[in-house]
């Protein structure tokens, strides 16, 4: 089982069909609507895709989207777009609009509405814009990255008390055997 | 199921009410939420758009309907076939 693709780059790579391609954009979309800061946004925006074209019929759409994508979100981060997403290649040839919406109204409000990297692309959709939820500060880390992180520290204090209580059972110990302090050790175990 | 567990299920209307508002864009190979809403309008017999939005506005008194969920439902009641 492959996991969520966590980049542009990974979507592409790790899709062998439209439909395919569509799911893990899809998945990566679900994704980017976690992230919380702009450079886990640009990471996942910035490593070129492999091209789709002539990688499965249609690919060049696929590529069109990715591109569009990679343009939009960078403009809502305030950083440049990666220069890949600028080749002419990624492109789509014929216009593309949703297979379902046949309706010519649909179809207008797409010419209309769909944003402006999108459209240079040969991409008419609608509602494909996302809301980030961006914050100052550092990332956002996962819960099991959290979990690890506490363990790790729980650990260390565990093994310092342990080092601790050794230190103090040698002292005792020392003093115990020295004939001035035998018997006036104090009693840890009360 | 465990014990104790409660699984909630949500109401067709409520459904309903929820795609129409995030009406998710149609990617290469997916339909959005396209498809779940031609089911919905179907499984609850709506056919017209003013159910739609009465629908839509129980559960979001505030807010119209976005021009593209009135036009995906103009859509999908107007097509004989559906669900």
């Amino acid at each position: 089982m492959t996991s969520k693709p966590t980049s542009l780059r990974e979507v592409a790579d790790q899709s062998d069909t439209l439909a395919g391609f569509g799911r893990n954009l899809r998945d990566w979309l679900h994704e980017v609507r976690h992230l919380t800061s702009r450079s886990q946004l640009e990471r996942a925006l910035t490593d070129n895709p492999p091209c789709l074209n002539g990688r499965f019929p249609n690919g060049d759409v696929a590529d069109a989207w990715l591109a569009s994508y990679a343009e939009l979100l960078s403009s809502q981060i305030d950083r440049e777009p990666p220069a890949w997403s600028f080749e002419p290649s990624r492109t789509a040839r014929e216009p593309w609009f949703a297979e379902d919406y046949t309706s010519p109204r649909l179809r207008l409000l797409a010419l209309l509405h769909s944003p402006l990297p999108f459209k240079r692309r040969n991409i008419y959709a609608l509602n494909v814009e996302l809301v980030l939820h961006l914050r100052a500060g550092r990332p956002r880390k996962p819960e099991n990255q959290k979990r690890k992180t506490n363990a790790a520290r729980q650990s260390r204090f565990r093994a310092r008390r342990r080092e601790e209580l050794e230190r103090l059972r040698r002292l005792l110990q020392a003093n115990s055997a020295s004939p001035e302090t035998a018997g006036n050790e104090p009693d840890f175990a009360a | 199921m465990a014990p104790g567990m409660i699984v909630s299920v949500p109401t067709a209307a409520y459904l309903l009410a929820m795609k129409l508002r995030a009406c998710r864009a149609p990617l290469p190979g997916y339909a959005g939420d396209y498809g779940d809403l031609a089911f919905l309008l179907g499984k609850m017999d709506v056919s017209s758009l003013e159910a739609a939005e009465a629908t839509y506005a129980r559960f979001f008194p505030n807010d119209a309907m976005s021009e593209t969920a009135v036009e995906v439902v103009r859509q999908v009641l107007s097509k004989p076939d559906k669900p």
